[in-house]
């Protein structure tokens, strides 16, 4: 698959701050690109860069090949944005907003009339179309701005938070229609600090921290990178100390902890790693309760990586 | 044509403000037209007197009908001292004059002193006034009885000099005559900023709104499309604004406006309102706030007008201020206003072209350090 955007030693500064440290990316045609990272690690600037709505003091960024500037208006015309902050005019509706939004990329004007409808039907605002936007609640505000976004059937979509202070219903509806538009074609590129979406979402991952990209690759590869494969949760009351060594002594295990109640052994690979804790559990008398596997999460990656917990950096 | 319909829509949301503004000054411009007491002029006004004539001769009741010519009758329910002090206090009359026996031979023989008796508050405008009127009739007759006319001929001279009228009209210092349409013309240079700056601010206001603005800068839409379609609205909604008050002031002047001064005027006023958009575009662009426009336009309409010789005249304002008002655009728009009043009695071209000239290069400065003000916005952003 070809690149779509390249992004080669970008460097950004606000005066003493600097934004992007020599950062590099690749998307690639059809895929679905996650750019994760906590709040103020650089995502927001990196898209507002390629999309030249920021000058940046070095490096080199390019969309379709082709070097992109403010006047690139056709490269532009390819370019879907969907920002974090709802971009609406309340003095319209819903179907008048779609249509100018259109109307900036597309000037015929049966086409546009078109498009507008496919629009507002992807987001499932037809009941809609002629509400104004302050009638509408926080869900369907997202829905308007997203159909605003892509009416032009752009090839490249970006989609800046999109999911930021919504429900969950609505938060499902987005995901889905991002995948069904990715699947019609466009290729996405899809920042959040929610690591579920992006894992969900995402056929391939940049995880981004303080200005620099940290790691990439899929999301397999990316848990492969580190250290922790299983991750296994036992409640278990009155849990002696003797226990506890004899735990860390098992194949694989690397970190042991208890409170609550609640013993958590991390494995370092290996297979079979929750039937040995149970069998010494069962061998050693002890009642248990609820028992969990879980194989790492992208903020496990990121706890590894950089010693900090994106949840609570987001 | 995207940004040119989408200025008219977002407008739509200002209009019942603009109309208000324009429905309530144009009443105002009527009643103003329709008015002379409204505007500084002049008027005679008729007393309310009672004319006693005692003489009963053909002098004396040719007194009484010059005096009741000017003036109202009013019959009193008595004439006694006591009557006429309670009628003057209760203002029910002005003056009582009793014209006594002996009136018309007291004027034959050339008396000209205290022959009537007059009763009235003195130090009163009308105790004045009618004072000085029977004393002007009396001094005239006596002066063709002087002449040795007969006393026919020498009352009906009198009567004929009495009728001649003179015209008054005002003149400020600077000599511009005050009609109602250089008064309409004067609040123009406030009504058309509260205009522009209600009307067209919020809609380049909301245009500005960041993420907007951002999403605008995203798209294939070229730069200069947009500016080209936000000027053509601000221009089309500034014709629209002079073309309503000039119909509504040729409803109302319509003569003095159809005059080489009436067109200068309609130019001049088409300038100011340049000067006014071009205010309301820095108010646009700078702020973010709705009620800071509002706050703006208050500040700003009242500041130029009061500064710029709109609400008070420049020949009041002070030297002090006259320097500031000489930054002030409304200052330029009543120069060369009065300046087209004017035209031919002592003012020339020049002076209205100079300061329409000088409104223009406002404009320009304003639109100039906005679009500044915008390019630095979008270098930081």
């Amino acid at each position: 698959m070809s690149a779509i955007i390249e992004i080669k030693n970008l460097v950004k500064r606000y005066k003493e701050l600097i934004a992007l440290d020599h950062f590099n990316l690749e998307v690639r045609e059809g895929e679905i690109f996650g750019l994760l990272g906590p709040n103020g690690s650089g995502k927001t600037t990196t898209i507002n860069c390629i999309l030249s709505l920021l000058t940046y003091d070095k490096g080199d960024i390019r969309v379709f090949g082709e070097k992109m500037t403010p006047s690139s208006y056709e490269l532009k015309k390819q370019i879907g944005v969907v920002m974090q902050d709802v971009a609406v005019f309340d003095e319209l509706t819903v179907r008048e907003n779609v249509d100018y939004f259109c109307g900036l990329y597309i000037s015929d004007k049966d086409l546009r009339k078109q498009y507008v409808k496919e629009a507002i039907e992807f987001v499932g605002l037809e009941d809609f179309s002629n509400f104004r936007p302050k009638k509408l609640s926080g869900g369907l505000l997202r829905r308007l701005n997203i159909a605003c976004g892509i009416a032009h059937k752009p090839k490249l979509i970006f989609f800046d938070e999109p999911t930021v202070a919504v429900d969950p219903q609505s938060r499902n509806n987005i995901l889905k229609g991002i995948e069904q538009l990715n699947r019609d074609g466009a290729t996405i590129v899809y920042t959040s600090h929610y690591m579920e979406e992006v894992e969900q979402l995402c056929s391939r991952i940049l995880i981004m921290d303080k200005g620099r990209s940290i790691a990439s690759g899929t999301k397999e590869e990316l848990k492969k990178m580190i250290k922790n494969t299983e991750k296994i949760s036992v409640e278990v009351p009155h849990l002696q100390k003797q226990a506890l060594a004899d735990i860390s002594l098992l194949p694989h295990a690397y970190d042991v902890d208890y409170s609550e109640n609640v013993l958590r052994v991390s494995f370092s690979g290996g297979t079979h790693n929750l039937v040995r804790i149970l069998d010494y559990m069962k061998s050693n008398d002890y009642t248990l309760g609820r028992v969990y596997s879980e194989l790492p999460t992208l903020n496990d990656v990121f706890l590894e990586i950089t010693g900090t917990e994106l949840r609570d950096n987001a | 044509m995207q940004v040119f319909k989408l200025f008219f829509k977002i407008l739509k949301s200002q209009l019942t403000q603009i109309i208000m503004y324009i429905v309530i000054f144009i009443i105002i411009a009527y009643i103003i037209a329709g008015s002379p007491s409204a505007m500084p002029g002049y008027s005679e006004q008729k007393q309310d007197i009672s004319v006693v004539d005692e003489d009963g001769t053909q002098t004396s009741g040719a007194l009484k009908d010059y005096l009741l010519l000017l003036n109202n009758q009013i019959e009193l329910d008595g004439y006694d001292f006591e009557t006429i002090q309670d009628e003057l206090y209760n203002r029910n009359t002005t003056n009582v004059i009793f014209i006594p026996k002996g009136f018309e031979d007291a004027v034959l023989s050339g008396n000209t002193g205290e022959i009537l008796d007059i009763y009235n508050i003195p130090g009163t405008m009308a105790a004045s006034v009618v004072t000085g009127q029977a004393d002007n009739f009396i001094n005239i007759l006596n002066s063709y009885i002087a002449a040795e006319m007969n006393l026919n001929d020498a009352l009906n001279k009198t009567k004929e000099t009495l009728s001649e009228k003179t015209d008054i009209s005002f003149l400020s210092d600077s000599g511009e005559a005050a009609s109602p349409l250089s008064i309409f013309l004067t609040y123009i240079a406030y009504v058309f900023i509260t205009i522009a700056v209600n009307g067209v601010s919020p809609v380049i206001q909301v245009f500005n709104k960041p993420a907007l603005r951002k999403r605008f800068n995203c798209s294939s839409y070229k730069m200069s499309r947009f500016n080209a379609g936000l000027i053509a609205g601000i221009t089309i909604f500034g014709i629209a604004v002079c073309a309503i008050f000039t119909t509504a002031a040729l409803f109302t002047h319509g003569s003095e406006l159809l005059s080489v001064k009436g067109l200068l005027s309609i130019l001049n006023m088409a300038v100011y309102m340049v000067v006014s958009l071009s205010i309301a575009y820095l108010i646009g662009s700078v702020s973010t706030n709705a009620n800071i426009v509002s706050m703006l336009s208050n500040v700003i309409g009242l500041g130029f007008s009061f500064l710029g010789g709109v609400f008070v005249p420049l020949e009041f304002l002070g030297d002090g201020i006259i320097k500031i008002a000489h930054f002030l655009p409304s200052y330029w728009y009543i120069i060369a206003k009065k300046s087209i009043f004017n035209l031919g009695n002592g003012s020339t071209y020049i002076e209205i072209m100079q300061g329409m000239g000088i409104m223009l290069a406002f404009a320009a400065a304003i639109f100039t350090v906005t679009l500044a003000i915008i390019k630095s916005r979008r270098s930081v952003a």
